[in-house]
């Protein structure tokens, strides 16, 4: 299991590599010049100009450009932003709290709701409940995630008054009210894929052997559902987590930005807006890195759920 | 249950094509200039004049709305063609080639994958500047690693069939075997990414004309139409209501007609 480990971070290593190159590519293959964005996109003299490429060695060529920023990236030090003039990492740091508050108040949000409404769904299969939850399930898929989120906030804001509508708070506690709607937006959005796993493994489930034995033994449905046929259900739902945590980052992107929550999302959108390309940059190689490393945590992670999942 | 399917995904079918048509026929239904201003009009409510009723420079809700539906859906049918083209050519080569070309497809579209595709999209779009254009050309290429690894592991189940060896052994070009004999066995999979993509690529561009990235003013997609009706969130909510419900339509849609599309597929008696 540990070389196991070891072999799939060093695997990391070429897919980290080459994100890298890709992420710096695209920035720097941008039309517009740094250094007019450095003097502050003001017309500026030829003198101004050439002491910001002195200075930010703009003038060396890419690729020594390219292992400068790597090369400091490995060491956790991602530049300094354009336009706050701050490091990056720090930008990051100072964010990064709120974000994954946002972040596992969906996952729990979304699980909490997806895998009783699929129990619900399979054991009426076919029936006005399942068609009715299905439905809904479509519905808040389809819907885009920022639309979700401003009716949400002109419904329970601004009529009902019940919540925050913008901005987050100052501590977690305070957060758990001001990040719920837009934790529901995108616990929304990601609900569909969780439901329908968590129905098909159900449906599964109760087809087989092992539940139809349960129920012929004369148990009551409720035990047969909730200790036999969920457990197995469940384990198809962890192998969607990869999935699940790609739209989470996305979201959380669409939904900062709709609620002017200033997380690592709203810092990516602000920066791409005002052209801060070390932003952009530190700011997608971190998201990309914990997105690899979060799936690998996931792969991982079935072997400790389903026992018959054995790794060498 | 089967019939409740075909149903929905025929009722999902009629509804697409009438936005379509709308949206296709917008300079000769839409009542009004999408982009004319009367500012003594602004923020009219629904009446004779303007059924849905203004915005807040006094352009008419509903002739927007066609406009709007034009570019969005336009813009994703642009998307879907380009990334399924792109990625039905790298597919069928990764796929029926294999060896070099094969991995490096491969390795390339590992590290694509490796970005949430939106994220990429941002990314790319922020480099190469704003504009629908923009927004178009990045979300076709990061929607091309998801096509070329399903017609790839398809690919590689057909070309151990018996039809494709019979087309070698009589001559033909790797090409002609391709696209002649492996496409058509590859389509109807094809059809059903298809379907699921053009919902999936109207919310993202939604998406980034929400971010300002995408459609520039005064041009008007459904996203950029809910991004400005935030402003007047309180005072007219149709505003928003209006692009967002047409957008979730649309969506709902395509997503019902790839869910009906895949169950055909899935019953169909492989040969």
């Amino acid at each position: 299991m540990r070389n196991y480990i070891l072999r799939r971070l060093l695997q990391l290593v070429p897919v980290l590599f080459l994100s890298s190159v890709a992420i710096f590519g695209i920035v720097r293959l941008s039309p517009t010049d740094p250094a007019i964005l450095l003097a502050g996109g003001r017309q500026s003299s030829p003198e101004v100009l050439a002491a910001i490429r002195a200075k930010y060695r703009l003038e060396d060529p890419l690729p020594r450009q390219y292992l400068s920023w790597i090369g400091a990236a490995v060491k956790g030090d991602l530049g300094e932003s354009y336009r706050l003039k701050q490091s990056v990492s720090t930008l990051i740091a100072q964010r990064l709290p709120l974000t994954l508050q946002l972040i596992l108040m969906s996952m729990v949000l979304s699980l909490g709701a997806a895998v009783p409404l699929g129990v619900v769904a399979a054991a009426n299969r076919g029936r006005a409940a399942d068609r009715a939850i299905t439905a809904f399930a479509l519905a808040a898929l389809s819907s885009p995630v920022f639309l979700t989120g401003i009716l949400g906030m002109l419904v329970f804001s601004y009529y009902l008054g019940w919540l925050p509508a913008f901005g987050a708070g100052i501590d977690f506690v305070d957060n758990l009210s001001h990040l719920l709607l837009p934790s529901i937006a995108l616990a929304l959005n990601m609900l569909a894929l969780s439901l329908r796993v968590t129905r098909n493994g159900m449906i599964e489930a109760l087809g087989s052997n092992y539940v139809q034995t349960a129920v012929a033994k004369g148990l009551p449905r409720r035990t047969v559902l909730m200790k036999h046929a969920l457990r197995n259900a469940l384990i198809p739902l962890s192998t969607i987590a990869g999935l699940q945590v790609g739209f989470l980052l996305t979201g959380t992107v669409l939904v900062e930005y709709t609620f002017g929550i200033g997380g690592i999302g709203s810092l990516l959108v602000n920066a791409i807006q005002s052209s801060d390309y070390p932003v952009i940059q530190g700011a997608t190689l971190f998201v990309v890195a914990s997105f690899l490393l979060v799936n690998l945590a996931v792969d991982l992670l079935y072997a400790a759920i389903d026992p018959r999942i054995r790794y060498s | 249950m089967r019939r409740r399917g075909a149903f929905a995904a025929a009722a999902a079918g009629i509804l697409i094509s009438l936005i379509a048509l709308v949206s296709a026929l917008a300079p000769l239904v839409a009542p009004y200039d999408p982009d004319r201003q009367e500012l003594s009009a602004s923020l009219a409510q629904p009446s004779a004049a303007h059924i849905l009723g203004t915005d807040k420079l006094g352009r008419d809700l509903a002739s927007r709305l066609a406009y709007g539906g034009r570019t969005t859906l336009l813009s994703a049918l642009l998307v879907v063609a380009l990334s399924t083209a792109a990625g039905t050519g790298l597919g069928l080569l990764a796929g029926y080639k294999g060896g070099w070309v094969d991995s490096l497809v491969s390795r390339v579209f590992d590290v694509l994958l490796a970005f949430p595709a939106l994220l990429l999209a941002l990314v790319v779009a922020a480099a190469f500047g704003r504009g629908i254009e923009n927004a178009i050309l990045s979300l076709s290429i990061v929607y091309v690693p998801m096509i070329t690894r399903l017609v790839r592991s398809a690919c590689l189940v057909e070309r151990k069939l018996p039809y494709v060896e019979a087309g070698r052994a009589l001559g033909y070009s790797s090409a002609r075997i391709m696209f002649r004999h492996i496409l058509p066995n590859v389509a109807p999979l094809l059809l059903v990414q298809v379907a699921i993509d053009f919902g999936y690529s109207i919310l993202d561009l939604a998406a980034m004309s929400f971010l300002g990235l995408g459609v520039q003013p005064p041009a008007s997609d459904w996203g950029a139409m809910l991004a400005e009706a935030r402003d007047t969130l309180l005072v007219a909510p149709r505003l928003a209501l209006a692009p967002g419900l047409a957008i979730m339509a649309v969506v709902v849609s395509f997503n019902l007609l790839g869910d009906a599309l895949k169950e055909r597929l899935e019953r169909r008696p492989r040969s």
